[in-house]
């Protein structure tokens, strides 16, 4: 290896050390990350923690904010047709945009995936909320022919239920009956996420919409804002499963 | 200097010389070369990857990682080491932002502050660093009293123009380091609107180039690619792994993106059937990663060893 100033030849030894947090007073080499005790001896930046604490406790107090009362647990539940905590945020999304901002919706479709948490029976935190829905999807209506509902309602079929709202898809009835179920316009107004607008969880069909109209609500501030509307009425929290979706049997 | 002490004060516990003229493997230092190090020079580098806004430790109830990670513990553990090294860099591959509420009520001004408090050298972006659009990370950047790095996205028709650096260099002791970054694809990833005008180039004839700048321009003793693209992917697709063995002159890549928590570093030959190694240290700032390069003026090979069997 040639060097211009000072012309050496340089040797290179790389140790290549992982450092778990418990590390005492010297290093510890581990082929193991779980192994090590956690870790009350690590140090705590003084300077850090000063940094910290009032993000912390500012975050921590909004957090902590119990915002609505849910009358039932809604658990995260995976392969089922509908769920309970599937069919309370796509009920309320539909009603936040119809309702609220009095925009034309024909059909609300979410996805079990986006759900990150259970809801559980009792007191609601703003932080739970942030758990069910740490994303900052917003929520933007897609306008689409009726070819690409069918694909959509296919979609569904095929998946064996996602959330939604807005109509009912008994898949016992041919997909053509479905869609004027929904709407009989040439175009009809879906609500969804802009993250599954834009393709994601494979809903390829909203890809090339007849146009998109963003509604810049996020799909957290919904829920917050229905917990909070909610508990100001006084009303607790409540899902059913209704058969918004049925199969064959 | 210190470092032979240094040296001697570590067990090493795996052996394997790869070849001469490249980057060889060695469990334990020889003797010879412990008695040469008057002239040697050890550069330390700590790196993170993937943070995610991961302020506080993991909760103790934590399935997964209870009572792990936390940046207030990240910082002592840190200037512990600054007090024990002399030339030490601090590296971050990416994707900073998003994963807790801090992300969400804050925007990332705490992630960039604590990094800046623990005098981060340099950082990558990765896909999430986007989450709050080009805007967002611009806004924040204010915070971050170091600079971002990356060679494969064309800035030139955003507001991040000019702001994000193809490379920096760092220099100890007469010794010239080069630190560049590559990202990974933003269409399907990132939403358009968050990137906008970001342009994706294809990475590995652009970090070939930006290698090839700094061994043959800048001279860089050592080069190390910051890189978001991921460890391996199962499709054809780049990663750490392709393009380390698609690329000359490079020492080491900084992954991140996969969340790959890797026992030990992978060693691959590149494309001059030399070795670059790849480390990445899974995510959520429960583990710092650690590379202590030596370099001396008393031979042409380069030698690495590890300490994770």
């Amino acid at each position: 290896m040639i060097k211009k100033n000072n012309n050496i030849s340089v040797l290179c030894v790389l140790t290549i050390v992982f450092i778990f947090f418990s590390c005492k007073t010297s290093l510890h080499y581990t082929n193991t990350y779980f192994n090590q005790s956690v870790d009350s001896t690590q140090i705590t930046d003084i300077l850090a923690e000063k940094l910290i604490a009032p993000y912390r406790d500012s975050l921590e107090k909004e957090m902590n904010q119990v915002i609505a009362v849910s009358e039932i647990e809604m658990p995260k539940e995976k392969n089922k047709s509908e769920t309970l905590l599937g069919n309370f945020v796509a009920d309320l999304c539909y009603q936040i945009v119809t309702e609220d901002m009095h925009l034309k919706v024909d059909f609300c479709l979410l996805n079990n995936g986006g759900l990150r948490t259970s809801l559980p029976k009792g007191e609601i935190t703003r932080g739970k909320i942030f758990e069910l829905m740490p994303f900052d999807n917003e929520l933007v209506i897609v306008q689409m022919t009726p070819l690409k509902a069918i694909e959509m309602l296919d979609y569904i079929k095929n998946v064996g239920g996602q959330p939604i709202s807005g109509s009912k898809l008994d898949f016992t009835k041919s997909t053509e009956i479905l869609l004027k179920e929904i709407s009989i316009s040439d175009t009809l107004n879906i609500l969804t996420s802009d993250y599954l607008a834009s393709g994601g969880d494979k809903m390829t069909f909203f890809l090339q919409p007849t146009s998109t109209i963003q509604t810049h609500k996020k799909v957290r501030d919904a829920i917050i804002e229905y917990c909070l509307k909610e508990n100001k009425k006084g009303n607790q929290l409540k899902s059913t499963i209704d058969g918004r979706i049925q199969f064959n049997q | 200097m210190g470092e032979y002490s240094l040296i001697n004060r570590r067990n090493f516990l795996k052996s394997a010389v790869i070849g001469s003229g490249g980057l060889l493997f060695l469990s334990s230092l020889p003797e010879k070369l412990l008695a040469n190090t008057e002239k040697t020079t050890q550069i330390t580098i700590l790196h993170t990857n993937d943070v995610h806004s991961h302020i506080d430790p993991f909760p103790k109830n934590d399935p997964k990682y209870p009572n792990m990670g936390g940046a207030a513990r990240r910082a002592s553990l840190i200037e512990k080491i600054r007090s024990q090294e002399k030339n030490v860099l601090l590296l971050d591959a990416g994707d900073i932002f998003q994963g807790t509420p801090y992300f969400n009520k804050y925007g990332g001004e705490l992630d960039f502050k604590l990094m800046s408090l623990m005098q981060y050298d340099v950082a990558t972006i990765g896909n999430h660093d986007f989450d709050n659009g080009i805007e967002g990370l611009k806004n924040m950047l204010p915070h971050a009293h170091f600079p971002f790095v990356n060679c494969n996205y064309d800035f030139s028709q955003t507001i991040l123009y000019n702001y994000i650096l193809k490379y920096k260099l760092f220099e100890f002791e007469g010794l010239k380091i080069g630190v560049f970054g590559v990202g990974v694809e933003l269409e399907g990833l990132v939403s358009k609107n968050l990137y906008g005008e970001t342009k994706y180039i294809d990475p590995v004839l652009t970090v070939q180039q930006t290698a090839t700048h700094l061994k043959k321009e800048e001279h860089c003793d050592l080069i190390i690619c910051l890189s978001h693209l991921g460890y391996s992917y199962n499709e054809n697709k780049i990663s750490d792994i392709i393009l380390a063995k698609n690329t000359k002159y490079i020492d080491a890549i900084i992954g991140g993106h996969t969340h790959t928590f890797l026992e030990k570093p992978t060693e691959i030959k590149n494309i001059e059937q030399k070795m670059t190694i790849i480390n990445q240290v899974g995510w959520a700032g429960i583990f710092l990663g650690r590379i202590d390069f030596y370099l001396t003026n008393k031979k042409s090979d380069k030698y690495y060893r590890s300490s994770i069997a």
